[in-house]
């Protein structure tokens, strides 16, 4: 599961996520993880979501009843 | 079979199936009743005719006639129904107000009608296709489907702390594989091409996987009620919540099942909660995983050569998915 343990890297280790941001492939291969490009593609969208509209998990909680209804 | 364009998806028509099959088997009207009212408390829950629209637009957009797949949808509809009250029972949810006035013993033979509701569904596809060949294929991948999920649900029910791997294969073998099933059934009533089906499937199982996020995000709304009655349980099976167990250190694993306890009496701790979560990076991990099987859901719709105007009305499913 390492597209997990990512995002939590990138969330707790603020160098992680800095370098990230320039270099996604640097990052990775500097701790050691892997990821294919389909995931790496998957990372940057989520990403996106969460950076564009700082998206809290109150959110996605209220928001989902919304998107079943 | 040719496409029409026009036809649109009526929820009257699928009643209408499902009437005539409890009509032709006599089934008895205290128990119709009841089994109608079982129907309309999944949609209580949540709109579900929208996804009873999957079979007949997954038709349509390989050329079909919808109203073809009106069968199907209408056994998907009265599996999907017996299903969640199975669920609810097995997980012994905070009942609703018929489950309490009818008592566990009557809904679980309400689920049971429903169940042979939707095989006597099936039957009549058989009976009515023009494509005998389709129509078999389809009623035994749909029961041996039903094998598979109820493997999955075992798991999900025996397993107390599953890891991110278990949970999505369960996932895949519950929610992915009953949205595989509306999709490609749908489309094989017009097609037996090997590729599009494969298209169609991948969209149907990237749904039924987003379904499940936001299903395991409702537990998360009913946090409070859940946790008030003891019912860790349930949020041990919570994507949030599997995440953090996967990838955080034992102290913040500890902390979370300090928490979990807590906040069904102490103040702020469900706060505290949703902190550790974000704190871990929950919410991101949730946002990759809705894009990923977003992303592949319209993949599978375009390997499938989906045409118009039914693709644009599965694309337009997928913005459930997408947070504002």
């Amino acid at each position: 599961m390492s597209l997990a343990q990512v995002v939590h890297r990138m969330s707790t280790d603020n160098d992680f996520a800095s370098l990230w941001r320039v270099d996604p492939e640097g990052a990775l291969a500097k701790t050691g993880f892997r990821l294919s490009q389909e995931e790496v593609a998957f990372l940057k969208a989520g990403l996106k979501r969460r950076d564009n509209n700082e998206v809290r998990l109150s959110d996605l909680v209220r928001q989902a009843r919304g998107w079943m209804d | 079979m040719t496409s029409n364009p026009t036809e649109v998806f009526h929820p009257n028509a699928i009643q209408g199936v499902i009437d005539q099959i409890w009509d032709k088997a006599s089934a008895w009207p205290e128990f119709t009743q009841v089994m109608r009212l079982a129907l309309t408390f999944g949609e209580r829950e949540r709109d579900i005719s929208k996804w009873a629209e999957l079979p007949g637009l997954c038709c349509q957009a390989v050329g079909g006639n919808p109203r073809s797949a009106d069968p199907i949808a209408a056994a998907w509809l009265l599996f999907y129904s017996a299903a969640g009250i199975m669920d609810h029972v097995e997980d012994a949810d905070e009942p609703d107000p018929w489950l309490v006035d009818l008592g566990v013993g009557p809904v679980v033979n309400v689920a049971t009608g429903l169940y042979f509701s939707a095989c006597l569904a099936l039957s009549q596809l058989v009976e009515q296709c023009g494509d005998q060949k389709a129509a078999n294929e389809i009623c035994n991948e749909v029961l041996e489907r039903f094998l598979v999920m109820c493997s999955g649900q075992h798991l999900d029910l025996t397993r107390a702390k599953p890891t991110l791997q278990q949970y999505w294969e369960i996932a895949q073998a519950k929610s992915g594989a009953f949205f595989t099933l509306a999709c490609w059934a749908g489309a094989r009533l017009a097609t037996a091409q090997a590729d599009v089906l494969d298209g169609f499937s991948q969209f149907g199982e990237h749904v039924g996987l987003l379904v499940q996020i936001l299903d395991d995000l409702e537990e998360f709304r009913d946090l409070e009620i859940l946790l008030r009655r003891g019912d860790q349980d349930s949020l041990s099976h919570a994507l949030p919540i599997i995440y953090v167990r996967e990838v955080c250190p034992s102290t913040v694993k500890d902390q979370l099942d300090d928490l979990l306890v807590q906040s069904g009496s102490v103040p702020g701790a469900i706060e505290k909660l949703y902190q550790l979560v974000e704190s871990s990076g929950g919410v991101l991990y949730l946002l990759t995983e809705l894009e990923k099987h977003r992303i592949l859901a319209q993949e599978g719709l375009e390997r499938a050569g989906a045409v118009q105007p039914a693709k644009q009305k599965l694309l337009s499913l997928l913005e459930y998915f997408v947070p504002n």
